[in-house]
């Protein structure tokens, strides 16, 4: 970025734009300087007009003194040549920073409130640039003292200023956007500043170098217009910046992670929803369930008939109805219930299995009629208050 | 020497017309501002160095007004005059 042009890439470029052989095009290079020189040493004074002007400046006799030594020695007066760009080349050169404006200050904006600001930027991840090693160490005011002397004692304030904004203007755009970021995000609600960093990150990114750094003074990225007016602003938040900018930065991450995490505990609820569920279909009850109702709603007729025959043999006739008083209890509870209600006079009160749980029932009837007549009967006693009718499942199947 | 005589001067010596002696300050100084965009500093040998710098963005007061303005940055040209330039003019 910082490589020196040469005469020969200058008059590629004259011949390519004039439509002239490269060698015309150098021969008028080479004059254009040689009539410089001449001009200037006859009249001291060359102006080319959408150039520029150079003059030759004759600097005064002065005293100085030597810096190892400490003896003062007289520097003689002599001359300098001096270029100073027209306003058109001016322009040209500074198109990176065309936007910026001169702005009015605030009352209450002040240097210090600047140099604070700055100082805070200094935390900003600083990225590592040889260049800007450079720069950094060049910061202290003698590189100021490098430009004009008017501009000295201000640049003295803003020599740390200049420091750290410099980093704004290295072509590295990330950093850039740092930086820029820090000063805009503070400044957010109040400018429309993400317009003007984006502006500093474009134009900047491909930006002279510090590397010229060898002279110069970094330059800051302004803040334009409005936004300095809330410099004051920018200051006092200053101290946040470096706490809230490690935050920002990482500002698309933490979504990602978000939205990871929540998916696979979804994933995770649902794998454990579904062995649940599969744990309670597996049950063998509940196989024989479905198998059994299925069977049943077909023949009811000749399941009844047939239930008689193997009545005797079979422990108990199953394939029927009865009243289903409760379920879901604990067998001794069932037992003990039992107990009580055949002391009251209901015999065919029974302990039995339904759908995999102890529940008591009430009887066994050939026909679902006949069970729920014989509930409704029942239903308004306290032991069948909250009694049903209901199928009676097949005792061997039960057992499986 | 003044912007006509420049011209003048360059157009006899490049045999060319003084128009496309303009033309051709033109488009150098073109192409000088194109290298400056890109941060290279253009180097001519006997002749001088033109460089970028950056000025930083400073606080000034109008003594008039009194009122505090902000001169925002930027970058402008310097130039080095080489030896041979300096020997000539001295």
């Amino acid at each position: 970025m910082d490589k020196k042009v040469l005469i020969q890439d200058v008059t590629t470029l004259l011949s390519a734009r004039l439509n002239i052989t490269k060698k015309a095009a150098e021969g008028v290079f080479r004059s254009f300087f040689d009539i410089i020189a001449e001009g200037l040493i006859r009249d001291k004074y060359v102006r080319i007009k959408g150039f520029g002007t150079f003059k030759i400046i004759v600097v005064g006799e002065r005293e100085s003194v030597n810096i190892k030594t400490g003896e003062r020695f007289q520097i003689d007066s002599h001359t300098k040549v001096s270029f100073t760009p027209d306003a058109f080349l001016k322009d040209l050169v500074n198109r990176p920073f065309s936007e910026f404006k001169t702005t009015i200050l605030n009352e209450g904006v002040n240097e210090e409130v600047l140099d604070a600001a700055d100082k805070t930027k200094d935390n900003l991840q600083p990225q590592e640039d040889i260049t800007e090693r450079e720069e950094t160490a060049s910061v202290s005011v003698p590189s100021a003292a490098k430009e004009t002397e008017e501009e000295v004692k201000v640049e003295d304030e803003h020599a740390e200023v200049s420091e750290e904004e410099t980093k704004m203007l290295i072509p590295e755009i990330v950093h850039s956007t740092t930086m820029s970021e820090a000063v805009s995000k503070k400044e957010d609600k109040e400018i429309n500043t993400p317009q003007a960093s984006e502006e500093a990150r474009n134009e900047a990114p491909k930006e002279v170098e510090p590397g010229n750094a060898t002279s110069e003074i970094p330059v800051s990225v302004c803040v334009p217009q409005e936004e300095k007016m809330e410099v004051a602003a920018v200051a006092q938040e200053a101290t946040d910046a470096e706490i809230s900018l490690p935050s920002v930065q990482p500002h698309p991450r933490p979504w990602k992670r978000i939205a990871t995490f929540s998916f696979i505990v979804i994933i995770i609820i649902g794998v454990v929803g579904a062995i649940l569920y599969l744990q309670k279909n597996k049950s063998p009850e509940a196989q024989a369930v479905q198998q059994t109702n299925s069977v049943r709603r077909q023949q009811p007729a000749t399941q009844t008939q047939t239930a008689d025959a193997t009545a005797q043999t079979a422990t108990q006739p199953r394939r029927n109805y009865t009243i289903l008083l409760m379920q879901g209890v604990p067998e001794d509870a069932a037992k003990a219930h039992v107990e009580k209600m055949k002391k009251e006079g209901y015999t065919e009160a029974e302990v039995t299995k339904y759908n995999g749980n102890t529940a008591i029932v009430y009887g066994y009837y050939a026909t679902y009629d006949e069970a729920t007549a014989k509930w409704r009967e029942l239903k308004d006693i306290p032991f069948f208050k909250n009694s049903l009718p209901a199928t009676v499942k097949e005792e061997s199947k039960n057992q499986q | 020497m003044n912007n006509k005589d420049f011209i003048t001067e360059l157009a006899t010596r490049s045999n060319v017309s003084v128009k496309d002696a303009q033309k051709m300050v033109e488009a150098f100084t073109i192409a000088l501002a194109d290298s400056m965009e890109v941060g290279d500093s253009l180097t001519l040998q006997g002749f001088g160095s033109f460089e970028i710098k950056k000025k930083l963005e400073r606080i000034v007061v109008n003594p008039a007004t009194k009122q505090r303005q902000l001169v925002p940055p930027k970058l402008a040209i310097s130039f080095k005059p080489g030896t041979s330039l300096k020997d000539k003019t001295k």
